[in-house]
């Protein structure tokens, strides 16, 4: 299911969200990378059919975004996982997802529940399965809401900082979920953590201030650093010019890792940039970096 | 006979909303109960008892209404579904609206039986509730889709309702507030235009709600400023 944005603006009073955003999103797992405040969870919230664009056109799978017809058609083929799912705290697992898929249209009660007890296997909840949904770990309630997401076989899964909070493991475990479940389908992630994109994703695209700043392979993004990083190793604090990616405290000094269009000291060297530092090089295009 | 899962997950998903009724009845019957034990007279103890359904349990559903609105933790999951979020907030009102009218009858029908209900009589005795009810959630509902507050909402609410109970005798006898006094069966009784004043709190309570829907139906109407 492809999606097709072209011009598009979503203001909020007088802050502008989205400012004249264009994206082509191929099938496949696809990020979304940004900072807080670039705009991602607009656009997600657009794509889900939760906000219309103030101006702009969005298809998706063939259907126009800003239409009712169109929205309905996205939304009974779509997957939403948003920032910050709250939960029914006196349903348990089985029946919180037995409600959405009410929602979502799955009358064959045979066929939802079997659905139901295939994705909960799928997510590993199977033995929580009649635990009330307010006994859940931060994790377990990610996993509900992918299994949420997945009711109904979407052709489009959106979900927006699914691994935001989660401790390690259970964000690897969660992003090789995500990538499984790619086959077939469109999984538009959205983060502002680069490791997830890196681990699951073949191309993303970059915002920043409302727009598109980059869109093509995430090995592209590399690019945008070479030459323009370098290692310092010093005492003291870091040096000014550029910014400090990394800082690693060891015996002889301090190694600072650094993106900096000109050499930030005649002790730095060039180093062959990570994807880490071709990110914040792309995030600080034309200012200081 | 399909939908009949989705509206008992609605009843659970309620939780404490869907026992607001309930705990109204029950405390006017503890009300009634402490007053009789200080040796309070039978008139009076009649109109605390008809006090719990024209003011209580109007109230828990006015309160239970902005929780309706106001308190989705799944909002912008239910936002991206196929089901219209209208169409689920008007499942969630009948749920909430179903009880207190089911607890209201059953306690009107108890009182008539065994001989405490001073309220007018049928066909209209179910006004005695349903009207304040309905005027009482209708202001709920428009509150809480323009403010998008909890807070602001409740306090409405409560305090329209206790301004209304503290200014008794002024929305008595004020021509304009007449019409708009939620409790004229307990505080005057049945007078002549107690009827109108019925027709009054009816029609303008499902204005009041109707036009709640209506400004519910932009979904970001329903986002919190925090939520966009």
């Amino acid at each position: 299911m492809d999606i097709q944005i072209t011009g598009l603006r979503r203001t909020f009073g007088k802050v502008t969200a989205l400012d004249g955003l264009d994206l082509a999103v191929p099938g496949g797992m696809y990020g979304l990378l940004g900072t807080n405040g670039a705009g991602k969870t607009t656009l997600m919230r657009v794509l889900a059919g939760v906000l219309p664009p103030t101006a702009g056109t969005v298809r998706v799978g063939g259907h126009d975004l800003t239409t009712r017809t169109g929205r309905l058609a996205v939304q009974r083929r779509l997957g939403y996982l948003p920032q910050d799912l709250g939960l029914y705290p006196d349903l348990s697992a089985q029946e919180f997802l037995d409600y959405v898929g009410l929602l979502k249209g799955l009358d064959d009660t045979a066929a939802r529940r079997r659905q139901i007890g295939e994705l909960l296997d799928m997510v590993g909840l199977t033995d929580a399965v009649g635990r009330k949904l307010r006994g859940f770990s931060g994790g377990m309630r990610r996993r509900v809401g992918i299994a949420q997401a997945l009711l109904g076989d979407p052709a489009l899964v959106v979900v927006d900082e699914p691994t935001a909070g989660l401790d390690p493991e259970e964000r690897i475990r969660f992003r090789t979920l995500l990538a499984s479940i790619a086959a077939g389908r469109t999984v538009l992630l959205s983060t502002h953590i680069v490791e997830d994109v890196a681990q699951t994703c073949r191309d993303t695209a970059v915002m920043a201030r409302g727009r598109v700043v980059f869109n093509g392979p995430v090995a592209d993004i590399v690019q945008r650093a070479e030459g323009i990083t370098w290692e310092l190793v010093g005492q003291g604090p870091p040096p000014a010019g550029g910014v400090v990616v990394s800082a690693v405290s060891r015996s002889d000094g301090t190694h600072y890792r650094l993106v900096s269009p000109t050499r930030p000291d005649p002790r730095a060297v060039p180093v062959q940039p990570s994807l880490e530092e071709g990110y914040v090089a792309l995030m600080h295009a034309g200012t200081s970096a | 006979m399909k939908h009949l899962p989705l509206w008992r997950h609605e009843l659970r998903r309620a939780g404490w909303t869907a026992c607001s009724p309930a705990a109204a009845l029950a405390a006017t019957l503890a009300l009634t109960a402490a007053a009789a034990a200080f040796g309070t007279a039978r008139p009076q103890l009649e109109r605390i008892l008809l006090t719990g359904l024209e003011a209580l349990i109007p109230l828990s559903a006015g309160m239970a209404a902005v929780a309706v609105v106001s308190r989705d933790p799944s909002r912008e999951l239910q936002l991206t579904l196929p089901t219209p979020y209208t169409t689920t907030l008007g499942r969630r009102l009948a749920v909430l609206g179903g009880l207190s009218a089911a607890l209201s009858i059953a306690f009107s029908a108890a009182l008539a039986l065994g001989g405490w209900w001073n309220g007018p009589g049928l066909p209209y005795a179910p006004l005695v509730w349903a009207a304040p009810l309905l005027w009482l959630t209708g202001l709920a509902l428009l509150v809480a889709a323009l403010g998008r507050s909890v807070v602001l909402a409740t306090t409405t609410v409560a305090a329209v309702w206790l301004g209304e109970q503290l200014f008794a005798t002024s929305f008595a006898t004020t021509p304009g507030l007449r019409p708009f006094f939620l409790f004229m069966t307990t505080r005057i009784g049945v007078p002549t235009d107690w009827d109108a004043n019925r027709a009054a709190l009816t029609t303008s309570g499902a204005l009041l709600a109707a036009l709640a829907l209506i400004l519910l139906r932009r979904p970001e109407r329903l986002l919190t400023e925090e939520e966009t």
